[in-house]
């Protein structure tokens, strides 16, 4: 999260100098759209409208402003912008693109009823991007659609195990078993969602400063999903957000114990020990880095090793404070 | 075709005979607020420390409070803040009696006023002597007003002896006989913990004052929400704790009652601004305990499709698409669809929002009042929504949205999907204003619903509907047996043209509004009403035949 926010900081400083910065447009635009603090749609249209009016015909101007407008639910224009980009020369389009228009498409079919249409595009989908839990939801929605149920719940299962804590889709989960009168795993969803909602809901504590809290709802998370490594990571990151080094040290270790692995996570547990003074222990955590698949690993773990160092030598300046 | 106007200065160029006329505005609704002599202005008393009062308006109720056979209205109003200058600016409350063909200003003759922040008044008949009492719902509590209008020319303040203890943010309030007893119990809505005193600031520092703003829901923290037993002597008992209501920390604006399970109580649904909505079923037995059960989670009406809350305000239901059951529908802030939670039947909802074509025109908009009525008579239930913004510096941060809003009709294609009216709906749906209150009456009982409106800070504003009458109707005046005389609660369920219609009598009305209780049915080409059933609210039903149409049928419930 925080490199978006820095890259948005970057993008708006290089677009203050010159407002017609194609490129930075369009990646201020597709930051704008992701899920997240930043997510700012009106923005993102704004940035996509502008690259349109200085050059009409940019593949990626009109997907970004179509799927834009889809978000903003401008059905409409969505629809014909997304058209119009999936019907140009099949060297001008990314799959990235061509799946979320698809997509996009897709979901708009079902809302108006054309399942047809609707389930073929999501299977278009399906064949380029099967690993995101984005595109089982969207296959859910498209059998609920057509109600399928069985269909929509096996993608639901998909999406979930491609991705825990994404919402919708443990919503809709919820209400499926709610509805079939599966009322034991209904209120076991229940009790996911009511610990993942104020994780994710901007309205709850999601940008409060309540480090603490999160921490602990991360940790509620943790025991329902047992096996879902980003609840371990938010928690020991939480934890040293809310200055509790101690706890984010135990905790990352328990989960690498566990058998969890992840740069975040064996990260944020080096820099806990190291910000308590733990030299021993902060090094011996960065081993961990080897069962992570780290792309430009030696570069990274130089860069990580070297930020160890550092909090090792502000530690005891703190530890007098 | 010349337009009216040059049409008329043209036939007038030979001299006498000729007098200036203002051409006759068309369009379903029309503003007849001049024409009626109503004179109305709410007044948010902003005083510059960007208060969250003041962006919420007042209310506006709907009764007979003289039972003189013909409805009042009952203005609620803001009082003023610190630092608000209250010199030539009248913070009463306001009462127009309505005397046929000009509206009189009753308020200090019948007491029907008080000095606080009166967010919206509830007129339901708390004791059962068969008029309508004044509830209003303030910042700092609520105040009870009995009508004693014929016994003594005025209303009593009885807060006192009432056994209502409501303090805090008081934002609505909704009257049903939850346990069926007979009388009006009593459910107070709750927004957040406020202090005017230790004003926030909110907005972006960084840019200076000029972008300072009202802060949102999220910096506070929710009020629990009270519910209250009539005792049956004009009393009621706090049951708060023993029911469970006031333990969810909700942040409610719109109270809606309905009977959701369709068993024949009155459930309620709690519309919270940026927390998940409450559905409380009743589970009461008839004279016993109150009892309520939280379920809008298990029910699929909590939160929206992608497992988020919105920011819900007002709220009102209807059966859109003829199945039987009562979809329901809430408006919300910017950047969010207006949802439409659609019965699936057995208690279950599912969000509908942008498949009803409800959802994608509000984008846009923030919508609080909101009422269901067969603009056109055709069976079917149409959608009146106000919108207006509560931001006041949005235009500057946002460009695109708009600070005040016009309002939008919805009409209902039949299925249960509606599209957006355009012109000829009226002059008035494209002004812009600080939309919130919304009522609905029949105010020259026609047979299509009027409306009145209470935008934040503006003047209110009466529409007049004059859409081509093409289509019959039917109107039911319902007379509960004492002391629910208003009936509350009741059901009617009618065929006519080959469909089947239903509607509830509400003890409260969209976003800060009380609405005419009578309820109307547009039946498009039927000759007659085939049959209908009113089911009362202890359970009673009368069933009535072959009913001729145009015309209000008084129907009294067998004691």
């Amino acid at each position: 999260m925080g490199a978006i926010v820095a890259a948005l900081k970057q993008l708006d400083a290089a677009l203050a100098a010159d407002p017609a910065f194609v490129d930075a447009l369009l990646l201020a635009a597709k930051l704008r759209l992701a899920d997240g603090a930043e997510y700012a749609p009106m923005t993102a249209l704004r940035h996509a409208r502008r690259v349109r009016l200085l050059e009409p015909d940019l593949p990626a101007a009109i997907v970004t402003e179509g799927l834009a407008r889809f978000v903003l639910d401008d059905s409409v224009r969505a629809r014909g912008l997304l058209e119009r980009f999936l019907s140009l020369p099949p060297e001008n389009i990314n799959p990235s693109s061509r799946a979320a228009a698809e997509e996009a498409l897709g979901l708009l079919a079902a809302r108006r009823g054309d399942v047809d249409e609707a389930a073929q595009r999501m299977e278009r989908v399906l064949a380029i991007r099967p690993e995101r839990a984005q595109t089982h939801y969207g296959l859910a929605v498209v059998a609920d659609a057509r109600g399928d149920l069985v269909a929509k719940e096996r993608h639901l299962e998909a999406a979930l195990q491609r991705d825990a804590l994404l919402l919708p889709a443990r919503h809709e989960r919820f209400l499926l078993l709610m509805r079939a009168g599966r009322h034991e795993e209904a209120a076991r969803e229940k009790r996911i969602l009511e610990v993942l909602r104020p994780l994710r809901d901007d309205g709850g504590i999601m940008f409060s400063d309540d480090y603490a809290g999160r921490a602990r709802l991360w940790g509620d998370l943790a025991q329902l999903l047992p096996e879902n490594l980003t609840c371990r990571e938010m928690r020991v990151r939480e934890l040293a957000m809310a200055r509790d080094h101690g706890a984010a040290a135990d905790e990352g270790d328990a989960a690498l114990r566990a058998g969890f692995a992840s740069i975040q996570l064996v990260a944020e547990t080096a820099f806990a020990h190291a910000r308590l003074g733990r030299a021993e222990a902060a090094r011996a955590t960065m081993a961990h880095l080897a069962r992570c698949n780290v792309a430009n690993g030696q570069q990274l773990e130089a860069s990580l090793q070297r930020e160890v160092e550092r909090l090792l030598q502000l530690a005891p300046e703190r530890a007098k404070q | 075709m010349l337009r009216p106007a040059l049409a008329f200065a043209l036939a007038c160029a030979t001299p006498a005979g000729c007098t200036e006329r203002t051409p006759e505005p068309t369009g379903w609704f029309v503003d007849v607020t001049a024409r009626s002599g109503l004179s109305f202005r709410h007044e948010n008393g902003a005083g510059g420390e960007k208060q969250m009062p003041e962006i919420f308006g007042g209310g506006v109720a709907v009764l007979d409070y003289d039972g003189d056979g013909d409805l009042d209205l009952f203005f609620a109003q803001g009082a003023p803040f610190p630092g608000c200058s209250p010199q030539d600016r009248d913070f009463r409350d306001r009462l127009f009696r309505n005397d046929g063909d000009r509206f009189t200003d009753v308020t200090d003759a019948v007491g029907a006023s008080d000095a606080d922040f009166t967010f919206s008044a509830a007129a339901g008949d708390h004791d059962g002597d068969g008029d309508p009492d004044l509830l209003l719902c303030n910042f700092g509590g609520v105040r009870l007003l009995r009508n004693d209008v014929a016994e003594r020319g005025r209303f009593t303040d009885v807060t006192a002896e009432s056994g209502l203890r409501s303090r805090g943010w008081c934002q609505c309030a909704a009257y049903a006989d939850f346990d069926r007893d007979g009388d009006l119990d009593l459910y107070v809505g709750h927004y957040v913990v406020y202090d005017a005193k230790q004003s926030e600031w909110c907005g972006d520092r960084q840019r200076g004052d000029a972008y300072r703003t009202y802060c949102g829901p999220d910096v506070f923290s929710g009020e629990p929400d009270e519910l209250y037993r009539n005792d049956g002597n004009g009393r009621f008992t706090d049951v708060s704790g023993e029911i469970g209501v006031s333990a969810p920390l909700g942040k409610c604006l719109g109270l809606l009652i309905i009977d959701a399970d369709d068993d024949g109580d009155t459930d309620l649904f709690v519309s919270n601004d940026s927390t998940p909505n409450l559905l409380w079923r009743n589970d009461s037995l008839p004279g016993g305990p109150i009892r309520l059960t939280e379920v809008s989670m298990d029910a699929g009406c909590s939160v929206g499709k992608n497992g988020v809350a919105r920011a819900s305000m007002g709220v009102d239901a209807a059966d859109t698409n003829g199945d039987g059951d009562q979809e329901i529908f809430v408006t919300t802030f910017t950047m969010e669809p207006n949802t439409l939670f659609r019965s699936d039947g057995d208690g279950f909802y599912t969000d509908w929002s942008l498949e009803s074509g409800l959802g994608e025109p509000s984008r846009l908009w923030v919508g609080f009042g909101s009422r269901f009525l067969d603009i056109d008579r055709d069976g079917d239930e149409d959608l009146f929504v106000v919108n207006g913004h509560v931001t006041d510096t949005i235009e500057l941060t946002s460009p695109g949205i708009w600070y005040r809003q016009p309002s939008q009709i919805f009409l209902n294609r039949g299925d249960g999907r509606f599209t957006l009216a355009g012109p000829e709906a009226g002059a008035y749906l494209a002004e812009r204003h600080l939309g919130r209150a919304l009522a609905s009456w029949d105010s020259d009982d026609d047979g299509d619903l009027d409306l009145v409106i209470a935008n934040n800070g503006e003047p209110a504003v009466m529409l007049e509907n004059r859409t081509p009458a093409r289509s019959g109707w039917i109107g039911f005046d319902l007379r509960g047996a004492p002391p629910n005389g208003a009936a509350i609660g009741a059901r009617v369920t009618l065929r006519a043209g080959g469909r089947q219609q239903v509607r509830e009598v509400r003890g409260t009305c969209s976003y800060n509004a009380w609405c005419d209780l009578r309820l109307l049915f547009g039946v498009g080409t039927a000759a007659e009403v085939e049959w209908a059933e009113v089911r009362w609210p202890r359970g009673g039903r009368t069933r009535l035949e072959h009913l001729s149409l145009g015309r209000y049928v008084e129907v009294r419930e067998s004691p």
